[in-house]
């Protein structure tokens, strides 16, 4: 029983991870439309941003930080400013914004080994050293992705329900053609959803490379987590997002209890399957919320 | 200048630069040899050891002018994966015509071996450890202990001189690792110790639930059985996850920028016994080339790919002396019947199996290098 807790323990701390991830592209996507599969080079680029400024540069974390940021950001705006938005002004299909979108993703991920190599990199912190907790252990820093995961989703949802810029979010995830009839310039909210999707990505990123180390590749596993998050927790609910990549996080962690640990991440992705199959719309059905 | 003229200067002069441009091909009379390494990817960094080893051998071997011929290297990438070890391997003997391939990683040498058994193409393997090799092909063999005899040194020393009962084995779902696992099931019995077998993914990063996995089986000890980078990262959660049982590796962890790691220190692993203090003209040579080109201490690695074109030039020798050609097939025959060869380290013969039977040597690491424990002949 002890190690099914402390298998939870460890899946709160990635899930936490996950939820960041998710709710950043299931905003970029609720609002936009655009299947943003470039959001885990968002991820890649800011988590080698990190490495290369703490590591290599030997700069301050908090400088490392806003530079991460910075990327995270630019990237963000820049796919949404320079690749989606004449896509979208020349009405390209979904399929074509989603090849674009794919083909910037794999740039990123090549530009990323052309610089640092296709090799794993870690940083060592005192902070990611496990913590004794009676029988149980958790490193400060997966504590810090579960205090990071809530206090940012709270702050989302304070921006979401309490500000004029969230409630034209909002809104152009119910009803994008209303928006655009009330004289709401669409492209100066999707730049909104992209650059807020885009620094959701951060802290999950940062935490990411004490916690588990990073590499090129670690980007794709990133995007189809938030996919996976996106559907299990309900198409354009950004709770359920946050409640998916828990319920994944966990899964993966738990469902090893009685079964060898390469098994981990063909868990999470057969509860995927078992949610398409029987529950299409998710734990969060988005017409309850409404 | 006419229209016709002034396309002839063009073309011409494209011709030229194109010409200029272009590498040195290889000559008819050089003896090409073939490398399929990972040069990309996440193990690249074996790569970049290991050619070291071959470029050296190499470059002494071409000066000293041993052979009538100069030997050339055509590398191929096989990202220690074994599809593009299968393309890089029939580029190699199809179009390169090559007769003698150098290989590494386990995985990649036993896809690369049906194609050497079919096309009588002789493959030393100086890297890839897996039981599997053994006797896989008649034209495969291995300038190194595979990990069962690695193994095979180790538990009884840290079974009987350490007190390590319960042993939780971390290891790479693959050929490799299966290998491991396999010596560990068969082992572990009659020695009286216990191997709690972990499997990972080798592209695997996270390990959190592994760790958790290991706290809770309240292991001695963990032998980690994996390669390249993803080791570092073993050993670090490891450690952040507050294992402080002895940690337990083999060859391939034996990487400087891998013991140089906090989380390495105390870390006993086991690697062939090479005397590289040994006072033979080869590996004389072989040390102060090393340090000369590359200004470091040579690994162990690097010795067996050395020695893995040494075997070569031997061969070729004697070829040279009987007047034979150099075909996969008189290659092999060469090696059978040379037996004993003048290497890196004194002399090295092959079992039956094709592979070559070498004192193991455990060592333990103190801050940051490999200090040597004990030898097991």
């Amino acid at each position: 029983m002890e190690l099914l807790i402390q298998l939870a323990l460890n899946g709160l701390a990635l899930g936490a991870l996950y939820a960041l991830m998710a709710v950043g592209f299931a905003l970029i996507f609720g609002t936009t439309k655009i299947f943003h599969f470039a959001h885990g080079a968002t991820f890649v680029l800011a988590a080698y941003t990190y490495y290369a400024a703490v590591s290599e540069a030997g700069l301050p974390v908090a400088f490392a930080l806003g530079l991460c940021a910075a990327v995270a950001l630019g990237f963000g705006l820049a796919c949404e400013r320079f690749v989606y938005r004449p896509m979208l002004r020349s009405e390209s299909a979904s399929l074509t914004i989603f090849v674009a979108s794919f083909g910037l993703f794999i740039a990123a991920e090549n530009a990323v080994i052309l610089v640092f190599g296709s090799s794993y990199h870690t940083l060592e912190s005192r902070l990611s050293r496990a913590l004794q907790l009676g029988p149980f252990a958790i490193s400060p820093v997966g504590l810090c992705a579960i205090v990071a995961s809530a206090t940012i989703l709270g702050a989302l949802e304070f921006f979401l329900a309490r500000t004029y810029t969230g409630a034209a979010l909002r809104a152009m995830a119910d009803n994008p053609e209303l928006v655009r009839m009330i004289g709401l310039n669409r492209y100066y909210y999707a730049k909104v959803a992209f650059a807020v999707g885009s620094l959701m990505v951060v802290p999950a990123a940062v935490l990411s490379v004490y916690l588990s180390g990073l590499s090129p590749q670690s980007g794709a596993w990133i995007t189809l987590v938030a996919i996976a998050s996106t559907i299990v927790g309900g198409v354009g609910s950004l709770y359920g997002a946050a409640l998916g990549g828990i319920v994944l996080g966990v899964a993966q962690n738990v469902g090893i209890w009685r079964l060898p640990a390469s098994w981990g991440e063909g868990i999470a992705f057969g509860v995927l399957l078992l949610f398409l199959l029987f529950r299409p719309t998710g734990l969060i059905h988005v017409f309850e919320r409404r | 200048m006419t229209s016709s003229k002034w396309l002839r200067s063009l073309l011409v002069g494209a011709l030229s630069v194109l010409a200029s441009a272009m590498p040195l091909t290889v000559s008819a009379q050089d003896y090409s040899i073939g490398v399929i390494f990972p040069l990309s990817g996440p193990n690249v960094v074996y790569g970049e050891t290991f050619s070291k080893g071959v470029d050296l051998a190499v470059k002494n071997l071409n000066e000293s002018e041993e052979l009538p011929h100069r030997i050339k290297t055509l590398y191929e990438d096989s990202r220690a994966l074994p599809q593009p070890a299968i393309i890089a391997m029939n580029k190699l003997v199809n179009v390169e015509n090559v007769p003698f391939v150098i290989s590494a990683f386990s995985g990649v040498t036993k896809a690369i071996a049906p194609i050497a058994t079919r096309r009588k193409v002789l493959v030393m393997n100086g890297g890839g450890v897996s039981p599997e090799l053994a006797g896989l092909s008649p034209y495969l063999f291995n300038d190194i202990p595979l990990v069962n005899d690695e193994i095979s040194a180790l538990l009884p020393y840290v079974t009987s001189k350490l007190h390590l009962r319960r042993i939780s084995l971390i290891y790479v779902n693959d050929p490799f690792g299966q290998g491991v696992l396999g010596v560990f099931s068969a082992q572990c019995p009659k020695l009286g110790c216990e191997a709690i077998p972990i499997s990972i993914s080798p592209t695997a990063s996270d390990f959190q639930a592994e760790v958790a996995k290991i706290r809770s089986a309240k292991s001695d000890a963990v032998f980690i059985a994996s390669y390249g980078q993803q080791q570092n990262v073993i050993l670090k959660q490891l450690r952040d996850g507050g294992i402080n049982a002895q940690l337990l590796s083999y060859s391939g962890i034996d990487l400087p920028d891998t013991l140089r790691l906090p989380a390495a220190q105390g870390l006993i692993f086991t690697v062939e016994n090479v005397d590289l203090g040994s006072d033979d003209p080869i590996t004389k040579k072989f040390n102060e080339s090393f340090r000369a080109v590359y200004h470091s201490e040579p690994s162990f690695y690097q010795v067996n790919y050395y020695n893995a074109v040494v075997l070569f030039a031997a061969c070729v020798k004697r070829l040279v002396a009987k007047n034979q050609p150099v075909t996969g097939e008189n290659l092999l025959q060469a090696l059978r019947e040379i037996k004993t060869f003048n290497v890196v380290g004194g002399t090295v013969s092959f079992q039956p199996n094709g592979t070559v039977r070498q004192a193991i040597q455990i060592m333990k690491v103190v801050d940051g290098q490999p200090q040597p424990l004990a030898v097991v002949k």
